[in-house]
């Protein structure tokens, strides 16, 4: 309870500055998901433990000689073999990425460089996006140094998933498909940071019109790119919910987060028929759900891959 | 022998009720939209509702409950051991789906045909893109569907089968369910 606490009272301090504030019920709001996630993993294993016990201690003759494999310790002996420290502190390096990332994106994308409470609406005249910009110049130019620092982690980030996912595989396909999607999305990460910097280069000498495009470009790249982010999402939940009961690379769970990650990332594609309202770049649906969903995301990646490998720990452990 | 017990367990799975509950926040989120719009601009949102054919969006109301109705049955069948009959059920669950898609296409053309466009006012952006949206997920609901049909019909049904079965039927509950409170708030209020 008590890092509520103390969020709550920076929250509270930080309504002298909206931007400030903005950031903090971000974080609020992550920390809230890591408690939901860790809630839900916790009734997860008392529901497959009950299951495999009811299995396992009553119905079939495999479970007693699993049982029996279990006492004798040879199970551990198996385990042991497939043990590797380093894919284990690897792996721990991967999930801090993606959470760094998530920090980074705070300070860059909405503490200063403005992007996701957005500066900038769609259906502004060119000359204001030019007023807006000069307005906040150094700390857009700023925050896209940040926001270049987090969006360059998606890679380490996606590279665990795949790699985890690879674990688990026999023959691996959905983890080289994952690979091709984490630097095609990397790309376009990066690719945003990279346009929202250069709208901030020299918007005076730049014609109102080319600002003006930046802006779109970054917002396009963000949200338009559906297929590539919710291809991602896709291909992680596939190897989770059809491989055999007790092979899954991650708990079914997270299989079904990225099904509806997809879902939150889809109206992204409608910025290309809207200039106003809540389906424009600057809109709640096409701009807000499906970032706040995209950061939940990497948010709830990245403590599923330390549980998983946290998992190893306590197989090598005495 | 007698079936094991499950009603201390939740029908399907954790991870679908998961979806379900967060499928049902973003709808909470655009039902509030179409309520502020509703609030802002009475008058368009009035005049536009009575351009909606009420009887297109009844008659795709009950081809929905009528589909879940036939998911309902055939799972019970799934669950009872009478297999074998369920996947009659699934198609004709499938059938009232492909009905659904079929009389919201003709809706939407006549729409079109008569110059109403998601860019005639805001109750029309609104209609077009969550009908829209939710088209989407019947056509997803189909498909699961389909997968459902072939599971029901192969020959052990197993514990972690049936759970298949529950949680494909589930979700297509869940788009009859926000095709109930999207036919109130776009066609009734």
């Amino acid at each position: 309870m008590l890092p509520f606490f103390y969020m709550g009272v920076f929250a509270w301090s930080g309504t002298f500055c909206y931007r400030v504030s903005l950031g903090t019920w971000f974080a609020w709001v992550m920390l809230l998901i890591y408690y939901v996630v860790k809630a839900i993993d916790r009734v997860e294993q008392e529901e497959t433990a009950s299951a495999q016990g009811q299995r396992y201690a009553l119905t079939s003759c495999a479970g007693l000689l699993r049982n029996l494999a279990h006492a004798f310790g040879w199970e551990n002996e198996l385990k042991e073999k497939n043990v590797d420290p380093l894919f284990r502190k690897s792996m721990v390096f991967c999930a801090w990425s993606g959470l760094i990332a998530i920090v980074l994106f705070i300070i860059g994308g909405v503490i200063l460089g403005e992007m996701l409470p957005p500066l900038l609406r769609a259906n502004d005249p060119p000359e204001e996006f030019v007023r807006k910009v000069n307005e906040h110049l150094l700390s857009i130019r700023i925050g896209s140094v940040f926001l270049m620092l987090s969006f360059a982690l998606f890679g380490p980030f996606g590279a665990g998933i795949a790699a985890l996912t690879r674990r688990a595989e026999k023959s691996p396909v959905f983890s080289y498909v994952q690979l091709v999607f984490t630097s095609c999305g990397t790309l376009v990460a990066v690719l945003v940071a990279f346009t929202w910097a250069l709208m901030a280069f020299r918007p005076d000498v730049y014609h109102p019109t080319t600002v003006q495009m930046f802006a779109d470009f970054a917002y396009f790249l963000a949200v338009f790119s559906v297929p590539v982010f919710g291809g991602w999402c896709v291909v992680i939940a596939l190897p989770i919910l059809l491989a055999e009961e007790g092979q899954e690379c991650f708990p079914r769970w997270v299989g079904y987060v990225n099904l509806w990650a997809v879902l939150l990332f889809a109206p992204g594609q409608l910025v290309l028929f809207f200039k106003e309202g809540p389906f424009s770049w600057h809109g709640i649906v096409a701009l807000w759900i499906p970032f706040v969903a995209f950061f939940l995301w990497i948010l709830i990646m990245c403590l599923s891959m330390l549980k998983a490998v946290k998992a190893d720990d306590q197989v090598t452990g005495p | 022998m007698e079936a094991p017990a499950t009603n201390n367990q939740i029908p399907g799975e954790l991870g679908i009720w998961l979806f379900v509950a967060g499928d049902l926040i973003v709808f909470s989120v655009f039902f509030i939209l179409i309520a502020l719009g509703q609030k802002e601009n009475a008058d368009i949102f009035v005049q536009s509702r009575g351009k909606l054919d009420l009887w297109v969006g009844v008659l795709n109301t009950l081809l929905l409950l009528t589909a879940s109705w036939f998911v309902a049955i055939a799972v019970e069948r799934c669950r009872t051991g009478l297999g074998a009959t369920a996947s009659r059920y699934f198609s004709l669950g499938i059938l009232c789906g492909v009905g659904f898609v079929a009389n919201k296409s003709l809706e939407w053309g006549s729409k079109i045909t008569q110059g109403i466009n998601p860019a005639t006012n805001e109750f029309f952006m609104y209609f077009f893109v969550f009908t829209g949206i939710h088209l989407l997920h019947v056509l997803v609901g189909i498909g699961v569907l389909c997968l459902l049909r072939s599971v029901s019909r192969s020959p052990g049904l197993n514990e972690r089968r049936i759970r298949t079965l529950e949680s494909g039927a589930t979700f297509w509950h869940l788009v009859d369910l926000l095709w109930v409170v999207l036919f109130a708030l776009l066609y009734l209020l």
